[in-house]
């Protein structure tokens, strides 16, 4: 039997910046599913390996609905968004994800491309008339995603600063008391209730009217579902959306030989963003999944009721599939990778965070060439992912 | 007369959302992109889910040829 203290806690420490957290490298080597103590003080099997961490992203004896409803293991002892998508399984799941999926299609993202072109030169327009340095987190990276997810969901360009609050207690591992968590994620709720109502009485061709259809003339999501759908949709669209974009900006002035790679040949903007998606460390842990049968899992038995916990950070740095994962090489040919996830889950703005980050960094490269950073960024902690704070950067 | 099921692999990006929701019809193969299971029978609700969710509409469920 396990003692209490013999088991490995997890998620690891954080580490400011986005590189290969050494545990997980060793645990991929050597025990590649391994009990771990959770913060909740529940146990739980990580695995690391692309392919178990695969499996269990698709395979559906995985569970996310039984990882955040009636008793068993947890992550925190509070369970935040219980009646969200990310909270739900097919084909419950199923019924949720097709409300908004046709607005965020591969063709959707590619139609809404030069838009996204116009935002990102308007934005790098005004900040090249400020004198340098600036923090290009609150003139850039932040900027431009909550714009694009406010246009998609047809909301008014809300205050970014709350959302971040309220981003970070949604993500928090230990950063935030379960009573502060609780109290952010009420917040956050009586300001959609509020954003729903006005769309209600003027709807519109957007995201939100559309979900607010589906809820009063079809009746295929609750009230509840709606706002925890209006909550992920925010947190994903902007949060982590501004958190990756600042994250790779800071990974290619961390080495300033990457960012002129990319200023030289911009045709390598698309497959460097795959590869530094792929690389960059930016989640710790993992939404927890629970087995609903007995199973075997890389030769380890899982019984019914256990807990999993399967990083994507860690499948993207697998020596079985990646030659040399621990390099950033911009010139990798576009590699397959887990940032966005795997499965049921399978990030439903991935499409269209694509084409934003291209965006971004095509704009970035032609309007500052000279970027470069100008401190070190202030980085957050305690959180399930890393992303700089700031990042002051001269031109 | 059944419908049939037809996925462009070319298009597919290996999201992995068709196996997570119709496990029945659809599988990822090694080079991690979807494919049709052999054992897969007429399509129903699931994979219908699994057509209107995929990010790359790759998936397209045809009417029987008349």
């Amino acid at each position: 039997m396990n003692r209490k203290e013999d088991l490995l806690p997890f998620p690891f420490p954080s580490r400011d910046g986005l590189g290969p957290l050494p545990e997980f490298a060793e645990l991929r080597r050597h025990t590649p599913v391994v009990k771990v103590r959770l913060p909740s003080g529940d146990t739980a099997w990580l695995v690391t390996r692309h392919a178990d961490v695969r499996r269990v992203l698709a395979d559906p004896r995985f569970s996310r609905s039984r990882a955040t409803r009636g008793e068993g293991p947890r992550i925190n002892r509070t369970t935040t968004l219980p009646d969200s998508i990310l909270a739900a399984d097919p084909p419950d799941h199923s019924r949720l994800r097709k409300l908004i999926a046709p607005a965020l299609t591969g063709r959707r993202a590619e139609a809404m491309r030069s838009s996204i072109a116009l935002l990102t030169d308007d934005l790098l327009m005004k900040l090249a008339r400020q004198p340098s340095p600036r923090d290009l987190v609150a003139h850039f990276t932040r900027p431009l995603p909550l714009a694009v997810i406010c246009d998609l969901l047809g909301t008014p360009r809300v205050d970014g600063e709350r959302l971040d609050a309220w981003n970070e207690a949604l993500r928090s591992v230990t950063a935030r008391s379960d009573a502060e968590v609780t109290a952010a994620v009420e917040e956050m709720t009586d300001y959609l209730i509020g954003l729903i109502a006005a769309k209600r009485a003027d709807p519109a061709q957007d995201m939100l009217s559309a979900l607010i259809a589906a809820r009063d003339e079809g009746d295929q999501l609750s009230e509840g579902e709606l706002i925890s759908f209006c909550i992920v949709l925010l947190a994903g669209g902007y949060g982590t959306t501004s958190n990756r974009l600042a994250g790779l900006v800071h990974l290619l002035l961390e080495q300033p030989e990457r960012y002129a790679l990319l200023c030289r040949e911009p045709a390598l903007i698309p497959s460097a963003v795959e590869e530094l998606l792929r690389y960059a460390q930016a989640t710790l842990g993992a939404n927890l999944r629970v087995a609903t049968e007995d199973t075997v899992l890389g030769g380890v038995k899982i019984k019914e009721g256990e807990a999993v916990i399967a990083p994507t950070s860690s499948a993207n740095h697998d020596e079985h599939i990646y030659p040399e994962p621990d390099l950033l090489d911009l010139t990798r040919a576009a590699p397959s990778h887990l940032a966005f996830g795997h499965g049921a889950h399978f990030c439903a703005g991935a499409q269209l965070a694509r084409v934003q980050i291209q965006e971004a960094l095509t704009g970035l490269t032609r309007h500052f060439p000279s970027l470069h950073a100008a401190a070190r960024p202030d980085w957050t902690s305690g959180l399930t992912t890393r992303a700089p704070r700031t990042l002051p950067v001269g031109w | 007369m059944t419908e049939r099921i037809e996925l462009d692999r070319a298009l597919c990006i290996g999201s992995g959302l068709c196996a997570a929701t119709a496990p029945g019809h659809f599988a990822l193969d090694a080079d991690r992109r979807s494919r049709l299971r052999e054992d897969a029978g007429a399509p129903d609700e699931r994979v219908e889910d699994a057509a209107a969710v995929c990010p790359v509409e790759a998936i397209t469920i045809n009417a029987p040829a008349v």
